[in-house]
């Protein structure tokens, strides 16, 4: 029987190894918050008890790094709504089920929040696949979803029957919108002829990004010397590089997320590339400066979000974020927290908790001012808010302007 | 034909619904909605599926790759060519078939670790394909030597051959607005057909024939049993399952991508197929369900879902290889007598402490499990010191059984976690308390087994 | 220049892409070993060796972060780099060598088929992950920027050509540069460390009593027994080299490719791993280090030369599948009779 105690005494092992997370800071937000329809909306009379929104972000699997912000974005906002009385008599609960990083659990987590919990509206999921599969769930039963990170074509036209589509919103702003805003200031600005692209061939966000920008750069008479990919996991990136390099491009478009533009950037510097290397919003973070450093300087950026922005729901925002999870937000945190202003606001200026007076109330939604500057949705519940061309210098982001136009010739 | 099929078969599956619609909100109280369950039911197919192929003496991982293959078939034909489930179903099969003959008549040559590795390659080989499957469509139409060739297969899958840019399998981006037909009904009526075809095939020939290559080989070849044929048709079968689980998973999730059917499918399968154990054709169904059910009535401990999956298989194949409808067979527990049965229960109540210790214990400040740090700390230090002892005076004993030891810590555990809990370290509504103080009893009623019955 | 031409290779910077070969075959190679090395003594396929270089990343991490990576980035060093190394090196195979107790001993010693050890090393491949996720959230995370010497060496101004040392630094640098080479410091050290473990280890298995004790209880664990062998010794040394081994390759590559540690960072290597050692010859050490080397170089040589680059993943595959078809002992492996 000694091999019992074996398992036994491995199990306690393991056991002591995992030492206790720590519970989640939860504290900040001193600053009554400006963001919110105050004097838009009235101030709710019918509404009361708890109001149950639900959340899906992925908290385990390839996409939890992502999930992990989201949720932080999505809680601050949930606590300073709450603190705020912003809903009058009624509490706002964010009910966050994990969608893992599969289609499928996205879809068990979006129908146990439709038809267990009883949500009037639903924030998420996590990633694009996850969308198709998991939103019209909540949609063809009448309930709102919004994807605060689901940047494919075709979200918000993802069912066959426009009545379905009607209930489908996304606050985060697709790179058919940005790389376009993107490519055109940095060719005018830098005058870039040629370029060379390297993008990750297997990943639904970094491949539409690639089909976009290469739209783009056709528009904009730009020549592309190659293409190269990489695959998820990939951590090398000096064999594409030192072709790329080869060829002299006078910059490199990339279309990957955080963890691999941090590498493409760090050893494309190490190789000796020093010109301009372009990104979409998988750049738009704040580890690229902390985790590439010096290499970072240079790095165009184009992005729904601008964390340097001195508008003051911005700044107050950022201040918050920080102060509450010790680390400055990314661009999935901002998009979370202002989806949930969103969200509570629909709710406030329906005075209900109908599900479709607040869909209504959500898709009238024009000029609500948010850490993403003015934001309205278009007719088809697509963001409307415009995207920022930034760069890395001197170790933060910058709004990249006319100014830089010899910021490479030196 | 179909519509003759169709009017037979539709009387069947309007019964199933109306059967399944209160077993199904009963099932949705404790958190497996409709979703989940036909889930559970799909991976109860590919579980089956790789049951044929484990059942023959082959270990192969090429199921996902044919799960991608059926889904791919099954998305194709309803969104290109407005197929019906019948329709895609029967076609995915056949593909998924088809493709199996070539795979599987050099691969099965191979044998154990290799055949095992060779499936692997198949399986990245397919994602690959499927996730370039445009670009390569395009270089082979233009060719001028597979161009004659491709073109006619081409015209199948997509209405102009001859745009710039084929969209096919769309690449990274996957298929979308795929129609939903997949019905929990459908599921059960295909389950419970496959089990009476794997009842049946069980008693034949076939499957005699099946299980002898799987005790040996050569022994079964040398007894004038075609080898090479029974493998073959065992893996076309296997692949034709898998076909059929991703046509169903195709047409229930409303988009499909490359990457959902990789190596981590692949070990996926395999871990519904040697949980519920390999004895039996029934095992790997519960294995499928089960695997499936667990991270979803786990919910509020999701983020270890990975760990305790992961644990549970580790300790399946380790101490109990039959999977777990050896459980669920008498002899297992009668068998090799009272001291054997004792080494179960213990077994069992380590398994469940084990678990409980693997599981987290502080969620949200330490509620879900119901442990305060230290409580378990201390409750556990103990439990190890006991445990130590146990085995100090094993060995002293020189080979004595160690009943009483096993008691004192049984009972010793039950006493403590109550105590703890009497104190407040521990919260008592919690379910793994209840778990651990099974678990522990379990252990206390190993070493009563055990006893000998003169000394009783 | 023709068969440059022919070859596709008249464009390439080709000093600098066999550079890049080198470094990735060594990194292949040093990952591979360790698989070669349980697989040849114990004939035992160990998927959870991807698990274990991603943990020895990690256990560097912490020897030289100390415990602020469990919660956030590692902003500066408590304890000097270097202390990294072997740390991620015992604590590789200290890990090793809990596994191979609680997942293959058991079964070793039931004699149950290796196929359920091929199983249960996935089962603790899942349950590494996962545990190290749980730790260390699924945040990339590295070693302070600044502390990591992985800037190119190039030619440096200001340099005290009276120091030898110097000397040799300047004469290498401007043989780099002319070259169009860039190679970091750190990758150097890897490309040393690798070459000096494979030595090493061939060194060991061909010429020492251990080596011979290896290879016997290889050839068979109960001839083995019978010379008055300790075969569980034997096995834990093996799974102590190989967990060494794969904790070595994690924090050579984690300070190579700064930062790289994340719960996932195994994944790719797994299967690539895989396809060096089924190219090399199952079980066969010199095998998994010409495999490693083959592979970098066949991946360099698509990517480069043609415009498949896209499909290179699936032309490694489609050759380890051809291999394993028509000689699946692989290049230097020996006859195997698992073949039917």
């Amino acid at each position: 029987m000694n091999k019992f105690l074996k398992v036994l005494v491995s199990c306690w092992l393991i056991a002591v190894v995992m030492l206790p997370l720590s519970a989640l800071a939860q504290d900040g937000g001193e600053d009554a918050p400006q963001i919110g329809f105050w004097d838009e909306c009235a101030n709710p009379e019918n509404l009361e008890g708890e109001i149950s929104v639900g959340a899906v972000f992925s908290q385990v699997g390839i996409a939890a790094p992502y999930g992990a912000t989201q949720l932080n974005g999505a809680k601050l906002a949930e606590q300073q709504i709450n603190e705020s009385g912003y809903l009058g008599a009624a509490t706002f609960v964010l009910a966050d089920e994990d969608g893992g990083s599969e289609r499928e659990t996205a879809i068990a987590a979006m129908t146990k929040l439709v038809d267990e919990t009883g949500v009037v509206a639903v924030i998420g999921p996590t990633l694009s696949s996850q969308a198709f599969a998991a939103d019209p769930v909540a949609a063809e039963q009448g309930i709102p979803v919004m994807g605060v990170s689901n940047t494919a074509n075709g979200i918000t036209s993802m069912s066959e029957a426009d009545d379905v589509n009607q209930f489908i919103f996304r606050n985060s702003l697709p790179e058919a919108d940005v790389i376009p805003n993107t490519i055109a200031v940095s060719v005018a600005v830098l005058g870039i002829q040629k370029v060379a692209i390297i993008y990750g061939d297997d990943d639904d966000f970094t491949y539409s990004g690639y089909t976009v920008f290469v739209d783009s750069l056709d528009e904009n008479g730009v020549e592309i010397l190659s293409e190269d990919t990489f695959q998820k996991g990939e951590t090398d990136f000096s064999v594409a590089l030192t072709n790329i390099i080869a060829e002299e491009p006078d910059a490199i478009v990339v279309s990957a997320l955080i963890n691999d533009a941090v590498q493409i950037v760090i050893q494309s510097r190490q190789l000796g590339y020093n010109g301009p290397i372009i990104g979409g919003n998988g750049f738009n973070s704040p580890a690229l400066m902390v985790d590439a450093g010096d290499a970072s300087e240079g790095v165009l950026v184009g992005a729904a979000w601008n964390i340097v922005s001195q508008a003051p729901l911005n700044v107050s925002f950022v201040e918050a974020y920080t102060e509450a999870y010790g680390a400055a937000p990314d661009q999935f945190a901002a998009q979370a927290y202002t989806g949930t202003w969103l969200m509570a606001t629909a709710i406030r200026c329906a005075d209900s908790t109908s599900s479709d007076l607040i869909r209504d109330e959500l898709a009238s939604i024009e000029g609500f001012d948010s850490p993403l500057g003015p934001f309205s949705f278009d007719v088809d519940r697509n963001p409307v808010h415009i995207p920022v061309v930034q760069i890395v210098d001197g170790g933060k982001f910058e709004v990249f302007t006319d100014a830089y136009a010899d910021y490479f010739a030196e | 034909m179909w519509g003759l099929l169709d009017s037979l078969l539709q009387p069947i599956l309007d019964l199933a619904t109306q059967l399944l619609e209160p077993l199904l909100e009963r099932l949705a109280t404790v958190g497996l909605s409709e979703p989940v369950v036909q889930f559970m039911l799909m991976n109860a197919i590919l579980g089956v599926s790789i049951y044929l192929t484990l059942n023959c003496g082959m270990f192969s991982l090429a199921n996902a790759g044919f799960m991608a293959i059926g889904a791919y078939v099954g998305a194709i034909l309803t969104t290109q060519h407005g197929a019906t489930l019948g329709e895609a179903l029967l076609y995915g099969m056949l593909v998924a078939g088809i493709i199996a003959i070539p795979v599987g008549l050099p691969v099965l040559r191979l044998r154990n670790i290799y055949l095992a590795i060779a499936t692997i390659g198949f399986g990245e080989i397919v994602r690959l394909i499927i996730l370039h499957f445009d670009t390569l469509a395009v270089e082979f139409r233009d060719s001028k030597i597979f161009g004659p060739i491709a073109r006619p297969i081409l015209k199948l899958m997509v209405e102009d051959v001859d745009a710039r840019r084929l969209e096919i399998t769309l690449g990274a981006r996957g298929i979308t607005r795929i129609p939903v037909y997949t019905e929990t009904a459908h599921l059960v009526v295909f389950l419970l057909v496959l089990s009476y075809f794997l009842y049946r095939l069980h008693h034949s020939r076939m499957g005699r024939a099946m299980a002898a290559i799987r005790q040996d080989e050569r022994v079964a070849a040398s007894q004038g049993i075609n080898v090479v044929y029974y493998k073959n048709v065992a893996f076309v079968m296997g692949a034709m399952l898998a076909g059929a689980a991703g046509v169903f998973n195709a047409l229930a999730t409303r988009t499909i991508e490359p990457k959902a059917y990789g190596f981590d499918k692949a070990v996926d399968i395999l871990a519904y197929a040697v949980l519920g154990g390999l004895g039996n054709w029934l095992g790997p169904i519960l294995g499928g369900l089960t695997l499936t059910a667990i991270p979803e009535l786990l919910r509020e401990l999701r983020e270890y879902s990975g760990v305790v999956t992961g644990v549970i298989l580790l300790l399946i194949i380790v101490y109990l290889p039959g999977g777990l409808t050896s459980l669920m067979i008498p002899s297992f527990w009668r068998n090799g007598g009272r001291y054997e049965f004792a080494k179960r229960v213990t077994t069992a109540g380590v398994v469940l402490v084990g678990l409980v210790n693997v599981l987290p214990y502080q969620i949200d400040n330490g509620r879900i499990l119901g442990y305060e740090f230290w409580g378990l700390i201390i409750g556990n230090m103990v439990i190890v010191g006991l445990l130590l002892w146990v085995r100090y005076t094993r060995q002293r004993q020189n080979g004595g059984h160690f009943s009483l030891p096993l008691m004192g810590v049984g009972i010793t555990g039950v006493v403590l976690f109550i105590a703890l809990a009497l104190v407040g370290k521990i919260d008592h509504l919690a379910v793994g308390y209840y778990v651990h103080l099974i678990g522990m009893a379990l252990v206390g009623l190993g070493g009563w087994i055990s006893y000998p019955a003169e000394e009783r | 220049m023709e068969i440059l031409h022919f070859l596709g290779l008249e464009n390439a910077n080709i000093p600098a892409q066999l550079m890049n070969a080198i470094w990735l075959g060594s990194l292949y190679s040093l990952f591979a070993l360790g698989y070669a090395i349980v697989f040849s003594v114990l004939g035992i396929l160990n998927l959870s060796h991807s698990a274990i270089f991603m943990w020895g990343a990690y256990f560097g991490l912490a020897a030289s972060c100390g415990t602020s990576v469990y919660d956030g980035k590692c902003v500066e060093l408590n304890h000097a780099l270097w202390t990294a190394i072997p740390a991620a090196i015992i604590g590789g195979g200290i890990l090793a060598v809990v596994i191979d107790r609680i997942a293959f001993y058991p079964l070793r010693k039931r004699n149950a088929p290796r196929l359920s050890q091929l199983i249960s090393s996935i089962g603790v491949a899942i349950i590494l992950v996962n545990l190290a996720q749980l730790r260390f959230t699924a945040e990339r995370k590295g070693f302070p920027i600044a502390d990591v010497p992985n800037t190119p060496i190039n030619v440096p101004n200001g340099l005290d050509i009276e120091q030898p040392l110097d000397v040799a630094r300047l004469a290498l640098a401007l043989v780099f540069q002319e070259s169009g080479v860039s190679i970091s410091p750190i990758q150097i050290l890897v490309i040393i460390v690798a070459i000096l473990l494979m030595v090493g280890l061939s060194y060991v298995v061909a010429r020492t009593r251990l080596g011979k004790a290896m290879r016997t209880v290889a050839f068979n664990a109960r001839v083995g027994n019978l010379l008055g062998i300790n075969t569980e010794l034997i096995y834990m040394i093996a799974f102590f080299i190989s967990g060494a081994l794969a904790g070595s390759a994690g924090i050579l590559f984690a300070l190579a490719r700064n930062p790289a540690v994340d719960p996932f960072m195994g994944d790719s290597l797994a299967l690539k791993g895989l396809t060096v050692i089924v190219l090399g010859g199952l079980g066969s050490i010199r095998g998994a280090v010409v495999g490693g080397f083959l592979i970098a170089l066949i991946e360099v040589y698509i990517n480069t030369a043609t415009k498949y680059g896209y499909l290179d993943q699936a032309f490694v595959f489609m050759l380890f599948f051809f291999i394993l078809l028509v000689r699946p002992q692989g290049i230097l492996g020996q006859p195997i009779e698992d073949r039917a």
